[in-house]
């Protein structure tokens, strides 16, 4: 095809790309952590020093190498001489499986009611309002305690549990993207270029929200992590002798007056991953921002 | 309604019979009040009123985008209500108001360009090729194509958005106001690119838009719209030069008048 028109020099062509908006330092201190958990959690095996169940009664209670402990166990040994820092670094597992396990349900959860009921408006919208006013007017921590004492306990029936109650997030933000983005432009041109709903939703709306739904996530992330380290406190969460944060609080509780840092070793644990969970996500919502609210 | 005598009259590409609609809510808003047009194949029918008079309702009920509340449009004979989606996208498609909005920010401009022919289940490899050939035919380099609508000024973004109404050969065009969220140095070579598509193309145009200026250039028929209800119907010159509506001559005479500044009068805002 020939060019019909000359090529354009219009008003003032911007070809360069737009520039990645600042961020504060909470985004990289943030991922840094985030990022750090990730690589523990992977490569846990080749990084703790002790198996995470190894028990040794002859060497229980050792103080961590900064109170006057030894190197063989730098954060020290439990009650049942299982070596601290080996089942911290195995916790991080369980912490960050139920942390993304559970944002994915209950993402998917989220995601498809509030689309459905942005989209389609109407009685689907009351229904799908009315399901969120009942799950906001449940106690979480009662409700997933109720549940966990009636269906048992395992890391799966965990996520599904705290999947059951962190979707409201989800359905809030994207039936309010949804509706505002229905009518726009562009998806009324998909329309009419004949795309199907369907279509529309995944490859013209979905797209448009990643931004807003991935700070819901990484909240919702660390709302997940402190959720299973209380009920693992309550010894409703992970069983031992499996290796999880709360855990390691509840197992240390008979000793948080004599032996504090077995309480607070994974108790800071908790609070350096959710910290660096909610600072990560808060500097993705400064880019966003930035970046006009995409 | 005054209508050219003469020739026989091509047949009509798009019809809106007695079509009214309302806008839900406690205080129902009625948009529309019994609007009848017709566009013939070939021509170009601008619909022209002022902000919020209902002619963006009108286009989106004629495109099928909207549903309607009372009345009928026809495509080519047959109910827009009994063709599928791919079936409406085939013979119409919109050029919308806003190339900031119409773009999807997230897709390149081939993806966007090409989105007709995926739509009816073209190989991607090909349409994505046609439509950087189309880019280049609408005067955007084929370097654009990789492109995402951000790197782009408004002018050049519209003819993007004109790119992908043509690209699947509809026969006809409903342009909403294509040319009012521009710079006024980027609108007359929007509207020349419009008006040499339609000649080659032959497509039947449905033009949108508030302004007489843009009527006087582009259209062979007018409709004057005001508060949801046709008002004047005829040739554009007769329209412009023979106004009968009190409404149409007050539009008129809104065009800015470099020698004398506007000479808007709204006799109506005044009634008791």
């Amino acid at each position: 095809m020939t060019a019909s028109t000359p090529l354009v020099a219009d008003d003032q062509p911007s070809l360069s790309r737009s520039r990645l908006p600042t961020a504060g330092p909470g985004l990289w201190v943030g991922g840094a952590i985030l990022l750090l958990t990730v690589l523990l959690a992977i490569f846990a095996p080749l990084l703790a020093p002790h198996s995470p169940y190894a028990q040794s009664l002859a060497e229980r209670l050792i103080k961590p190498v900064f109170m006057g402990g030894t190197w063989d166990h730098p954060l020290g040994t439990d009650h049942l001489g299982r070596d601290v820092l080996s089942r911290l670094i195995y916790g991080s597992r369980m912490s960050l499986a139920v942390g993304f396990g559970t944002i994915l349900i209950s993402a998917v959860l989220g995601i498809g009611l509030g689309l459905a009921a942005g989209f389609r408006g109407g009685r689907t919208d009351a229904f799908v309002v009315f399901l969120l006013t009942v799950r906001l007017s449940l106690p979480i921590m009662l409700a997933a305690i109720a549940l966990n004492g009636l269906l048992g306990n395992s890391l799966g029936l965990m996520m599904l549990i705290l999947a059951f109650f962190l979707w409201d997030q989800f359905l809030v933000v994207s039936r309010a993207l949804a509706m505002r983005l229905k009518n726009a432009e562009f998806v009324l041109a998909a329309r009419a270029a004949g795309f199907s709903d369907f279509h529309i939703i995944v490859r013209e709306v979905l797209p448009n929200m990643t931004g807003p739904l991935v700070i819901v996530a990484t909240l919702e992330m660390a709302h997940a992590i402190m959720l299973e380290s209380a009920l693992s406190f309550l010894g409703l969460g992970i069983r031992p002798p499996a290796a999880s944060w709360g855990l390691m609080i509840a197992e240390a509780k008979d000793f948080v007056y004599f032996e504090a840092w077995l309480v607070n070793i994974p108790g800071f644990a908790i609070f350096t991953l959710v910290a660096g969970i909610t600072l990560f996500g808060e500097g993705l919502r400064t880019v966003f921002e930035n970046a006009g609210g995409r | 309604m005054r209508e050219p005598q003469g020739a026989p009259l091509p047949r009509l590409a798009l019809e809106a019979r007695a079509v009214s609609h309302s806008y839900p809510g406690h205080q129902a808003f009625k948009a529309l009040t019994n609007v009848s047009i017709a566009l013939r194949e070939g021509e170009t029918l601008a619909v022209v009123g002022e902000s919020g008079s209902g002619k963006s309702t009108l286009s989106r009920i004629l495109l099928g985008l909207s549903p309607l509340s009372e009345g009928r449009v026809l495509c080519f004979g047959k109910d827009i209500g009994s063709l599928s989606r791919r079936e409406r996208a085939a013979r119409m498609q919109p050029v919308f108001q806003d190339p900031y909005s119409s773009l999807n920010p997230r897709h390149t401009l081939a993806e966007i360009v090409a989105a007709p022919l995926l739509a009816r289940g073209e190989a991607r490899a090909s349409a994505l090729n046609r439509a950087t050939g189309l880019l280049e035919e609408v005067g955007l380099g084929s370097a654009y194509a990789r492109r995402r609508p951000s790197a782009l000024s408004g002018g050049q973004r519209q003819r993007a958005a004109i790119a992908r109404a043509l690209i699947a050969n509809p026969e006809i065009l409903v342009c909403d106001e294509p040319t009012s969220a521009l710079d006024v140095s980027v609108q007359a070579q929007i509207l020349n690119l419009l008006q040499q598509q339609r000649r080659e193309r032959k497509l039947s145009v449905l033009l949108i838009t508030h302004n007489i200026g843009v009527v006087a250039h582009m259209a062979d028929r007018v409709a004057v719209m005001r508060h949801g209800e046709i008002v004047e119907t005829g040739s554009v010159r007769d329209v412009l030069l023979e106004p009968r509506e009190d409404y149409t001559r007050l539009l008129i005479s809104s065009v800015p008048d470099l020698h004398g500044g506007l000479h808007s009068e709204r006799p109506w805002d005044a009634a008791p």
